[in-house]
């Protein structure tokens, strides 16, 4: 059983650092546990080399995408939560709209939080595949570049997987 | 700075990798789909083409069974086997999800009729070319081609789904899969005469084409069946006790599509599904289709419902872009020729389906026959527990059914989004309220 580590004066156990992360979009600030941060490879890193000061600059991540990552580097941190808990959390986390998602498949990437990247990539995969492919051109911004008889060539290339599509 | 994310639209393109790892997560035939999007995502897909001078099965078999890389690959693999007749050009793709696609409908050959032994390397775990394959999807498969696909299947160990597609030539297939596989799928061979299936943890089975003779053995987990026979009767001559074994193969199952004129044949050859030694015990969801409705496929359905004591879901569908199937060829009766009853009969020998929640009628036309079907499901169903009953107009148009005595008729409003139809014993009324399409966004 897991007893509150926050009130835990043990000798023997370290003083808990945290690290402050901040979005350099609109100057939000986290202060976070230093283990849950070290789950960003990126992060570990900075801190490893030394070139992180007390508060740690996060370029190109909102202040509500950079949120939603440390909420999910809270729960994987948390020794306690079962398989099936975390499962849950992060269909929580990832229940949002293919914006966001794409944001945060991107600070995922950044941050190189492999756990994050899969479910974020995952849910994506599983919003867009049965999409009409004008929808997802404008999620993504694709410009169709083929001439019709481009486009006729695809298809006839991989006729199985065009079967029955319009 | 504001200015510059103004500026900034909202869409942010996604470097390659990550779109890449986006498309290794999607079905892989939905993946190949994508490359349709634009000519950069065509790139994102890795284009393989490999020629091998020899057939050399073993260097084949590691080229395929090799799961890919962070991306779906899509192959063109060409062998030059002895002379040029017999070179051999195919299709493939391979997915993140262990998907594994083989095409060989390039290959012009003559068609010549071949059977299939497809058996799983289950008993003997040392001496094979382990393979993660968890899909493998088989379109075409021929004559020259079958050993190689015997040979793929031997080494798939773990794989859970196996779909065999248009294979024109095929006439017996015998599958020995491992626990592993759950899902069998087959579609579209014309030739097909016998599938032999062995998979004791099979939960899905699924058949579309020509009525073949299926053996489906120990499969006891079999959760839910698609019985597709929109092509009618092959050259095969079946006697109805073949299909009343497979039948009871499936009894366990829980879903099941049917071609209504497979019933149909079958009552006519003297099948009483009340009386069979089996139940559907755990059916709770049934699908019926057939290009249009009359009183024997009507009749023969209802006689099918005394063996679905536990049906929540009846799904009814009229298409009629299916060939309609002619049902009065049968070779030998299974008891005594069937008659035809008249409908007072058929409705007082009706089970009850004390469970029946809600059914959907497509295609409904408003046809005597339909009527009295809807009739004889209010009559068997639980007026409390059936909590809808929609007909759906081949235009697409739903409407929801209710009863209206005689005696409320009067009271009952209508006009051009409610009909009022007289019940097929006139002792009542079918109120039919228009579903309204947009409820939710009118709300």
């Amino acid at each position: 059983m897991a007893s509150a580590p926050e009130n835990e004066k043990n000798a023997s156990a370290p003083e808990k650092k945290t690290l402050t992360l901040k979005s350099m979009i609109n100057n939000e600030e986290f202060v976070v546990d230093e283990h849950v941060a070290l789950q960003s490879v990126t992060i570990k890193n900075m801190v490893d080399s030394d070139c992180a000061g007390d508060v740690i600059p996060v370029p190109t991540i909102s202040g509500e995408i950079l949120a939603l990552v440390i909420e999910y580097c809270k729960n994987h941190a948390n020794p306690s939560a079962s398989e099936d808990d975390l499962k849950k959390a992060d269909a929580g986390i990832v229940a949002k709209d293919i914006y966001t998602l794409i944001d945060l498949v991107l600070a995922a990437n950044f941050l190189d939080i492999k756990g994050l990247l899969e479910v974020t990539s995952q849910k994506i995969a599983d919003s867009i595949k049965d999409l009409p492919h004008q929808d997802v051109r404008e999620i993504f911004g694709v410009e169709n570049d083929y001439t019709p008889e481009e486009e006729a060539a695809v298809r006839a290339e991989h006729d199985w997987a065009f079967e029955g599509f319009p | 700075m504001e200015d510059i994310e103004s500026l900034d639209p909202k869409i942010t393109k996604l470097p390659s990798e990550i779109l890449q790892k986006i498309i290794s997560q999607i079905p892989l035939k939905e993946a190949v789909r994508t490359s349709i999007l634009s000519t950069s995502w065509k790139s994102l897909l890795a284009q393989i083409q490999v020629q091998f001078d020899d057939f050399d099965g073993k260097k084949i078999m590691g080229f395929l069974l090799k799961p890919c890389e962070s991306t779906p690959e899509i192959l063109k693999l060409s062998f030059h086997v002895d002379g040029r007749e017999n070179d051999l050009v195919f299709h493939a793709a391979k997915g993140g999800k262990k998907e594994l696609y083989l095409d060989f409908s390039l290959n012009k050959q003559k068609k010549s009729n071949f059977d299939l032994v497809l058996e799983s390397n289950y008993s003997n775990p040392r001496d094979f070319n382990f393979s993660s394959i968890k899909t493998l999807h088989l379109i075409s498969v021929n004559r020259l081609t079958k050993n190689l696909v015997s040979t793929l299947f031997f080494n798939c160990q773990v794989l859970g789904t196996l779909k065999l597609e248009k294979c024109v030539g095929l006439k017996n297939v015998s599958v020995k899969a491992s626990t592993f596989l759950t899902g069998f799928e087959m579609v579209d061979c014309p030739n097909l005469e016998s599938i032999t299936l062995s998979a004791p943890n099979l939960k899905s089975f699924a058949y579309r084409g020509v009525l073949p003779l299926i053996q489906i053995k120990g499969s006891l987990s079999l959760v839910d069946a698609v019985l597709d026979l929109r092509d009618g009767f092959g050259n095969k001559e079946f006697d109805c006790e073949d299909v009343m074994n497979l039948l009871e193969a499936f009894k366990e199952i829980e879903s099941l599509r049917i071609s209504g004129w497979l019933l149909e044949w079958m009552c006519a050859a003297g099948v009483m599904f009340g009386r069979l030694p089996f139940k559907f015990s755990k059916l709770e969801e049934l699908s019926w289709f057939d290009s249009l409705m009359n009183q024997t496929k009507r009749d023969s359905l209802a006689c099918f419902l005394n063996m679905t004591p536990s049906l929540e879901k009846l799904f009814i569908k009229i298409d009629q872009d299916l060939t309609p199937i002619n049902c009065s060829y049968c070779h030998q009766h299974y008891h005594e020729p069937h008659l035809w009853m008249d409908y007072e009969t058929v409705k007082s020998n009706a089970s009850q389906l004390h469970h029946l929640k809600m059914v959907e009628f497509k295609g409904f036309t408003s046809q005597e026959d339909e009527l009295v079907l809807l009739d004889l499901l209010l009559n068997s169903a639980t007026p409390c527990t059936l909590k809808s009953m929609v007909v759906i107009s081949p235009e697409e148009q739903p409407w929801q059914v209710s009863k209206i005595p005689r005696s409320q008729l009067k009271h009952t409003s209508y006009g051009k989004r409610r009909i009022v139809v007289s019940a097929p014993n006139k002792d009542y009324f079918f109120g039919l309220i228009q579903e309204n399409n947009c409820a939710i966004q009118c709300l």
